[in-house]
């Protein structure tokens, strides 16, 4: 027998890789894209619910759950009210109020995040409390209704500028102390500077004084003649779901 | 040197027939403000392996978390959430999300994804924050994600 030359070897091994080559693509683009016959399969999830190959068009989405905000009723909202009428801060009792409304509604989310960031359930109630307050601050056009006159752009970009530096500074200090073992007491100082630190800085570059604060909290959500007080009651069989109301909620208002 | 150039040629054919496997999302990101359960929600456009493009799909921010290039399983301050297949076409999935984008701003009044409303007053539950924006924009592409606010006053379109 002859025996094959060079070149016909050479030849031979690329056009052997070439199909190889491509019936690997070809198995990989099967095994990626469901076949639109067959049934479609999840690939498995990763811990935080993403897929862990990309799944396909006709891939079955998983189901995803998120925290979501109970409804303020009418009710609650007079309760809350009579709470706090005699407090000497109306509006941010009434604000935590919600706050722990909305962790209470979460409790599982609330203990998840606990587990995650090794803090404690009151921790992640508090920070929920923190992050709903400095979202709230940063409503400039109430802020500038509670003031009575408009803030200028560096005010604002520097409103915008200390939300962000203020939450990346914390999360980099918590997780730091987590790492390093420091005892609760610790985290809570942490905590309870930074939301000081945070109220000090935003009444500097806005101007507000501490019963502005209060009517900025408390006005615009909860107490009587708040925008959502005549918001129509949700439906018990779908308490988030508004499609059908018509328009925006009127402009909020001081108490 | 025929044999070999007949390989090398019936390997280009085989490359040119074989089509380049290519799939593009929208994935859904939540920055988590202070830990706690109160945060921004952001759609970025991937093909499941890394980010495509710097446009973050997001209301009531400029800040940036959607950069071309990196890897798609989280982006700086975020973690995923959710996501919803587009198309196999690039253009398409791009031309859908800025659809969309567009629709949405105008509903919010957040043309070119400004931080502030030129129309309604942001808060954390009517119809003006950011969760509001990202159930509009999900409604939308086609799978409306979960979300905190309770957004009242909301419709859609």
């Amino acid at each position: 027998m002859k025996r094959p030359s060079l070149p016909t070897v050479a030849a031979c091994a690329a056009l052997a890789g070439a199909l190889a080559l491509w019936a690997w693509t070809a198995r990989s683009r099967a095994a990626e894209r469901p076949a639109t016959a067959a049934a479609p399969t999840a690939a498995p999830p990763l811990p935080n619910g993403r897929p862990a190959a990309p799944p396909g068009p006709d891939a079955p989405h998983p189901t995803i759950a998120e925290p979501t905000m109970p409804p303020l009723t009418p009710a609650w909202r007079r309760t809350i009210t009579a709470q706090v009428a005699t407090g000497p801060r109306p509006g941010a009792a009434a604000f935590r109020a919600m706050a722990d409304l909305y962790v209470d509604h979460n409790a599982d989310f609330a203990r998840a995040q606990a587990e995650a960031e090794r803090i404690t359930v009151a921790e992640v109630r508090e920070l929920t409390h923190l992050g709903l307050l400095v979202l709230a601050t940063q409503r400039v056009p109430e802020v500038e209704d509670v003031l009575g006159h408009d803030l200028d752009d560096a005010a604002r970009a520097e409103l915008t500028a200390l939300m962000h530096a203020s939450n990346d500074d914390f999360k980099r200090d918590l997780r730091a102390l987590v790492a390093a073992g420091r005892p609760e007491d610790e985290r809570w100082q942490l905590i309870r500077a930074t939301e000081a630190r945070y109220l000090d800085r935003f009444a500097a570059i806005a101007g507000l004084d501490p019963d502005q604060l209060d009517a900025l909290l408390g006005g615009n959500i909860l107490l009587p003649g708040a925008p959502i007080a005549g918001a129509p009651t949700p439906s018990p069989t779908d308490p988030v779901d508004h499609h059908d109301s018509p328009a925006e909620p009127p402009r909020p208002s001081r108490p | 040197m025929r044999q070999i150039l007949a390989a090398l040629a019936f390997t280009a054919t085989l490359a040119a027939t074989a089509p380049a496997r290519a799939d593009y999302y929208v994935e859904y990101y939540r920055d988590n403000l202070f830990l706690g359960l109160a945060y921004h929600r952001i759609g970025c456009l991937t093909n499941w392996a890394t980010v495509q493009s710097n446009q973050e799909y997001d209301g009531f921010t400029t800040s940036d978390y959607c950069f071309a290039g990196t890897s798609s399983d989280s982006v700086p301050s975020g973690s995923w959430f959710d996501y919803q297949y587009l198309s196999s076409s690039f253009s398409a999935a791009q031309s859908k999300l800025d659809s969309c984008g567009a629709q949405t701003n105008n509903k919010y009044g957040t043309q070119g994804y400004t931080a502030r409303s030129s129309t309604c007053s942001y808060n954390i539950v009517t119809n003006c924050n950011s969760d509001c924006w990202m159930r509009y924009f999900s409604t939308c592409v086609g799978h409306r994600v979960s979300t905190a606010s309770t957004c009242f006053g909301y419709s859609y379109p």
